[in-house]
């Protein structure tokens, strides 16, 4: 499979402050790569540098084979970017800013008609098409953002926190378009979000970034499977009763279960109890034992694997 | 046409839909020039022959120079920029499209008073006068990119500083008094201004005292116009993507 994007100890300092430190990696053709963050991670630089708008402190980036200090307009032409705080113009209609993205690319009138068209028919805009866009909804005017981002078909598409503060409908929308553009066409995608749900359902690698580093990089299922710790048996109860506090104190008397345990959690009513584990079935049996000598019923067992964000929440909090 | 020609043409049609071709924009590029030289004229003996080159020069100074110290603030603030920059356009390009821009606003706002001057005296060149607006508004069109250098997100911040450079010129040019009749110091410090060379181009053409040969008028704005084209470059290269 052929490398679209090849970074190499790339590193930004700004005014002394290293924004993204010493990064590396590579992202296949077809894929859909996700950079998570929390705020001020250095999701937004990196990708500015991969676009080509603000140029590394040191290290390398290669898109297409091609290095971006010596190909950047080459560059350009082949890749589409959505900025995480761009705005379409105000005082345009949606159709002249789209033909203003198509004429930079450079797209024959045929096509950039036909595209646009058909663009504004599949993101729901058709009608707004003339209307000026400062009278546009915030999903309005993303939906807009991503069809001028798309006007020339790239190969390699740059998203930086495409659905941050958008409704439902413009959420779902837009990710079954990337979704779509991903499997139909084979656009790689490169998406920095801060909703791990999101990276959860879209992506086939996620990377962990803090602090200007990569803390981990891996698909969302490996990075599950590394933290299993963090799987939990959740038991609910019929009633609220005061004797479920006692169970992890019962559960710690019983050595082997204590070195099961990695936390508890007791809901604020008094009738569930959750505890993370990396062997949840193991702990079954001590809880049903406590539950029976105290004449506590058991309405529900159930045991989770970790999600991504307690994955992330744990990583961004160990620091890696 | 060049793919570089093309995009730069883009950048233009995108700044005159949204910056020049506005009515209170187009209106107050012809009124205020215009009352400014009234204003300094009025109860002084002078002729309307007298008053044409100055308010010709005066148009096309304020006009090309106007609104583009604007657009970069404007854009960083509105959060176009990062977009534009995004797109294969090189800064150069985008440059070029604002000077661009500027000249074409400035020029066409000049021929209204050239045209009007037409009726009223008569020129020894129209040609040259031509040339002069032609080559002017592209000098204070650069002037005014020049100074949109200046990395701020507050279009008022880089009005300032445009007001704080192009009110001074105007003064000492020679626009409302020859700078023949100037005295040593102010003619020294005229030197430096290179609407002082339109206006002596102007007054030329309209058969009125000139103190420098038009060709070399010209050639220093010529001149200018190379400096402040390559200052704009250099600086826009260095500040543009500061700004996002």
């Amino acid at each position: 499979m052929d490398e679209v994007i090849r970074i190499n100890k790339l590193t930004k300092v700004f005014n002394g402050l290293v924004a993204v430190n010493n990064v590396s990696f590579v992202i296949n053709e077809g894929k859909i790569f996700g950079l998570l963050g929390p705020n001020g991670a250095g999701k937004t630089t990196t990708i500015r540098m991969l676009t080509g708008i603000i140029e590394p402190t040191s290290g390398d980036i290669e898109i297409f084979g091609l290095n971006i200090k010596k190909h950047l307009l080459e560059i350009k032409e082949k890749i589409g970017v959505l900025p995480e705080l761009a705005n379409p113009y105000m005082d345009l209609s949606a159709w002249e800013n789209i033909m203003i993205m198509a004429d930079l690319y450079n797209l024959d009138k045929k096509v950039k008609i036909s595209r646009a068209n058909e663009y504004l028919e599949l993101f729901g805009l058709s009608e707004f098409r003339q209307k000026k866009v400062k009278g546009f909804s915030k999903g309005m005017k993303q939906r807009l953002q991503i069809i001028m981002a798309l006007i020339h078909e790239p190969r390699l598409l740059f998203l930086d926190e495409p659905t941050t503060g958008l409704d439902i409908q413009s959420v779902k929308l837009i990710r079954d378009i990337i979704k779509e553009k991903n499997v139909k066409e084979k656009t790689t995608i490169f998406l920095t979000t801060h909703n791990i749900a999101e990276a959860s359902v879209l992506c086939d690698r996620v990377a962990i970034m803090d602090k200007g580093k990569i803390l981990i990089c891996d698909s969302p299922i490996n990075l599950q499977k590394i933290f299993t710790s963090t799987q939990s048996l959740e038991i609910m109860f019929d009633t609220s009763s005061k004797d479920i506090s006692f169970i992890p104190e019962y559960l710690s008397s019983r050595v082997e279960a204590k070195e099961l345990i990695s936390g508890i959690e007791i809901s604020k009513d008094r009738d569930a109890i959750k505890i993370y584990t990396f062997d949840p079935v193991s702990l079954i049996a001590p809880v049903l034992e406590f539950s029976k000598a105290n004449g506590l019923k058991i309405s529900s067992v159930n045991t989770y694997g970790p999600s991504l964000e307690e994955v992330f929440l744990k990583i961004i909090n160990e620091g890696g | 046409m060049s793919l570089t020609v093309k995009k730069i043409f883009v950048i233009v049609r995108k700044n005159m839909k949204i910056y020049y071709l506005k009515a209170p924009i187009i209106i107050f590029g012809i009124i205020f020039p215009f009352f400014l030289f009234l204003a300094f004229s009025i109860g002084r003996d002078v002729s309307v022959a007298y008053l044409f080159p100055g308010i010709i020069s005066i148009t096309m100074f304020f006009s090309s120079s106007s609104i583009g110290p604007a657009i970069p603030p404007w854009e960083t603030n509105m959060k176009t920029l990062e977009r534009i920059l995004s797109t294969p356009i090189s800064i150069t390009s985008v440059v070029f499209g604002d000077i661009i821009s500027g000249f074409l606003y400035g020029f066409a706002l000049t021929i209204v008073p050239f045209l009007l001057s037409i009726f009223y005296t008569a020129l020894q060149s129209y040609a040259v006068v031509l040339l002069a607006i032609i080559l002017g508004s592209f000098c204070f069109s650069s002037l005014g990119t020049l100074i949109s250098t200046y990395p701020t997100d507050t279009p008022s911040t880089s009005m300032m500083i445009s007001s704080l450079v192009r009110f001074p010129i105007i003064f000492i040019s020679g626009v409302f008094i020859s700078v023949n009749d100037l005295p040593a110091a102010g003619k020294y410090i005229s030197f430096i201004s290179p609407l002082t060379y339109i206006v002596d181009i102007i007054r030329f053409s309209f058969g009125q005292k000139n103190f420098m040969a038009i060709w070399i008028d010209f050639l220093v704005v010529f001149l200018f116009t190379i400096l402040f084209i390559i200052s704009s470059l250099l600086l826009h290269k260095k500040f543009l993507p500061r700004r996002l």
